[in-house]
């Protein structure tokens, strides 16, 4: 191989943790404020800022929770993959092309465990009775997107150029 | 610059240059350009056929990667960056009739008789004639002044011998003429002209011509010459085969043929004839002679014609190793003392029993082994891959689908030349594995040097003549195994890289020197085929 391991798997943590930036841009600034917060939680506090502000802050928490375990996911299983090349390289375009198959599996569980994670995390959590209709959904989808996104980039830019093609838009 | 000139005499002489055209064409050998002839009777002998057909291929291949659209770079000053596959270049001697073969007799002149003028000759030379040569009406078995020469000299070195010596000087002088000139720019130039011939001393064509052609050319070089040759810059070289292998003896008892049990014999008292060759006259600076302990056996007897085509053998390689080590050689000097080389093992022969100057001894493995893991990538992976082309979305044409030939060959004109040159590359590659798979085949011991059986559809001991067949396809999974397998390496410690530290290397490899066109591919498949590829040594 054209470069050794750890190097690839230090690229795909570049991009999970650019991707968990992101994500901690998003929730941070974007979603965890009061506006994110039950109305009957906003009622309830309405005066006692600095309670008002703990939940804010718990949801932010709860919320970076969610991401960092689904872009964590993400990297986890872009390891995975780039482990199983480095074990069972490819020795022609044809095999090369077959890796394309384990990568959309691990992205499809990809998909399904930031989701799992996102749901645990802010659904069926004691968090969802103070988040406005929607928040936690909204979380879950930037969650899983940036996940995607983290997994996708990570395993483009890390994989070696013999197994670029399995990933698309990569495979030039 | 030294012109390299090279000679095989006769069905034996023509193997031997074929194995030396393999090794060559692999990037073993001189710096400067081998000039190649074949000297044969016999016009369409299956062995001077075959030799001629592969040197005309690696011609037609070389003038294609020098001139055409399809370049490879050979020249670059960075040897890492350069490409050794191919890059001796090969003349035909006779280049102005763009041919390699010189049939020293005319086709008119069918036999003896006829090519001495029988008829024109005076009593008492009729008489010297008919007690030199078997006269006109012996049984077909002891023919001689009327045997029909269109199938070679058959064993009858004296008969040879003389139809040669008109030949040379009196009905196709075409030969002398352009050795004459080839030894004249040569020598007067600064350079050297390195001359080795290559035969049997058993058998006919060989046997005759190649004291006879050997002595011819040492008049030209002698010192006070009339041509401006200058003498001192000629060396003269020859590669001798002893009787290695033999036929089964023919069906018919009758035939006027050479049999086996005659060759030893026949050898016995040559070698004698060449030892006052080399005592009294001098004529070879430097002679290798080769044999083998055990005959190999060929299950057939043909006379002569297309139908003698005998398979590449062993002791063949051994002989082109010869002509290497003569045109590499820093200075051909006249050695009293003869040099000799064994096996280690009586059993096997393995790359250290290869007898070759140590300094190329590496060479001669690495660049052997990268040509033939070459043949395998190339057949196996590159050359179906680029009849792999797919339509991608919106747009018109169909394009190459694996990423890493897409890239090599960008730009490359698919039609005319480059479809010649893939035509050539994959009669060359495949014949490259089916020369070493009928080394393997029919080597008297364990050849432990290659094994392209995997890669071989049919293998037959029984069928000299057409022993072999190569699979047409081959999946990845199975090349992965033909590639570690084609080279058996000198250290079975050290494993060759497999297929995919090759394939990593081919997608991740995007220099090619100032190649073009088909040209980057072969020189990036060559360079990725490389038997022990270090790892990070691309650049992508």
């Amino acid at each position: 191989m054209a470069s050794n391991l750890p190097v690839r798997l230090a690229s795909v943590l570049g991009v999970n943790v650019v991707a968990f930036g992101a994500f901690f841009a998003a929730a941070k600034f974007g979603i965890a404020d009061q506006s994110s917060l039950a109305q009957g939680v906003l009622e309830r506090l309405q005066d006692d800022p600095a309670s008002l502000q703990v939940r804010v802050d718990d949801l932010a928490g709860q919320l970076l929770a969610a991401g960092a375990a689904a872009i964590g996911i993400a990297f986890a299983l872009a390891v995975i993959w780039l482990i199983m090349l480095e074990a069972r390289p490819p020795v022609g375009d044809a095999s090369a092309r077959a890796k394309r198959q384990p990568w959309a599996g691990l992205l499809v569980a990809t998909v399904l465990a930031a989701s799992g994670a996102g749901w645990a995390l802010l659904i069926n959590a004691p968090i969802a009775e103070l988040l406005a209709s929607g928040v936690g959904l909204t979380g879950i989808a930037i969650a899983v997107v940036l996940a995607v996104i983290g997994y996708w980039v990570g395993t483009g830019l890390a994989a070696p150029r013999s197994c670029k093609v399995a990933v698309p838009g990569f495979g030039g | 610059m030294t012109t390299n000139i090279l000679i095989g005499i006769g069905g034996t002489g023509a193997k031997i240059v074929e194995s030396a055209l393999y090794v060559l064409a692999s990037g073993i050998g001189p710096a400067d350009a081998v000039h190649v002839g074949l000297i044969d009777q016999d016009n369409s002998n299956g062995n001077v056929e075959r030799t001629e057909r592969l040197l005309n291929l690696i011609c037609r291949m070389q003038q294609e990667l020098t001139t055409g659209s399809n370049k490879l770079d050979w020249t670059d000053a960075n040897e890492a960056e350069r490409t050794a596959f191919l890059s001796i270049p090969l003349r035909k001697l006779f280049a102005d009739r763009d041919q390699a073969h010189w049939r020293p007799a005319p086709e008119r002149l069918t036999n003896l008789r006829e090519i001495l003028q029988h008829d024109r000759m005076t009593a008492a030379q009729r008489d010297l004639f008919d007690l030199l040569f078997r006269p006109a009406g012996a049984p077909e078995a002891e023919k001689e002044q009327d045997l029909v020469l269109a199938e070679g000299y058959r064993g009858r070195a004296h008969v040879g011998s003389a139809a040669l010596l008109s030949a040379l000087h009196d009905d196709s002088p075409e030969f002398l003429t352009t050795m004459k000139e080839l030894m004249r720019n040569g020598s007067n130039t600064g350079g050297e002209v390195r001359i080795m011939l290559a035969g049997s001393l058993f058998g006919g064509t060989g046997a005759a011509g190649f004291p006879t052609v050997a002595r011819s050319l040492d008049r030209l070089r002698q010192p006070g010459n009339t041509d401006r040759i200058k003498a001192d810059a000629v060396h003269i070289g020859g590669v001798l085969m002893l009787p290695y292998f033999g036929f089964r003896d023919p069906d018919d008892s009758s035939a006027n043929v050479i049999t086996t049990a005659q060759l030893l014999p026949q050898a016995k008292v040559a070698v004698n004839y060449y030892d006052r060759l080399i005592e009294q006259e001098g004529v070879f600076d430097h002679l290798y002679i080769c044999g083998w302990e055990k005959m190999i056996e060929l299950n057939y007897h043909e006379p002569g014609r297309g139908e003698q085509r005998n398979p590449a053998l062993l002791p063949e390689l051994v002989a082109a190793l010869g002509v290497v080590d003569f045109f590499t050689v820093d200075a051909v000097e006249t050695r009293s003392q003869p040099l000799m080389s064994a096996r280690r093992s009586a059993e096997a022969l393995t790359w250290g029993d290869l007898p070759i100057v140590d300094h190329l001894r590496s060479v001669l493995f690495e660049r052997l082994a990268q040509a033939l893991r070459f043949s395998v990538v190339w057949r196996n992976l590159a050359e179906p891959g680029m009849n792999d082309r797919v339509k991608k979305l919106l747009s018109r044409s169909e394009e190459i689908r694996s990423p890493w030939i897409r890239r090599f060959t960008e730009g490359t004109d698919w039609q005319g030349a480059t479809a010649i040159l893939r035509d050539d590359l994959k009669q060359l590659t495949g014949g490259m594995i089916e020369w070493a798979a009928s080394l393997r085949l029919f080597s008297p011991l364990r050849l432990e040097l290659w094994n392209p059986e995997p890669l071989l559809s049919r293998s037959d001991q029984n069928k000299p003549q057409d022993p072999i067949d190569l699979h047409i396809h081959r999946s990845e999974d199975e090349t992965r195994g033909d590639v570690t397998q084609i080279v058996l390496p000198a250290d079975p410690k050290q494993m060759p890289a497999g297929s995919e530290v090759i394939f990593d290397a081919l997608s991740a490899e995007t220099r090619h020197g100032k190649s073009s066109g088909l040209g980057r591919l072969i020189a990036a498949v060559h360079r990725a085929s490389r038997p022990f590829r270090k790892l990070e040594q691309t650049n992508g």
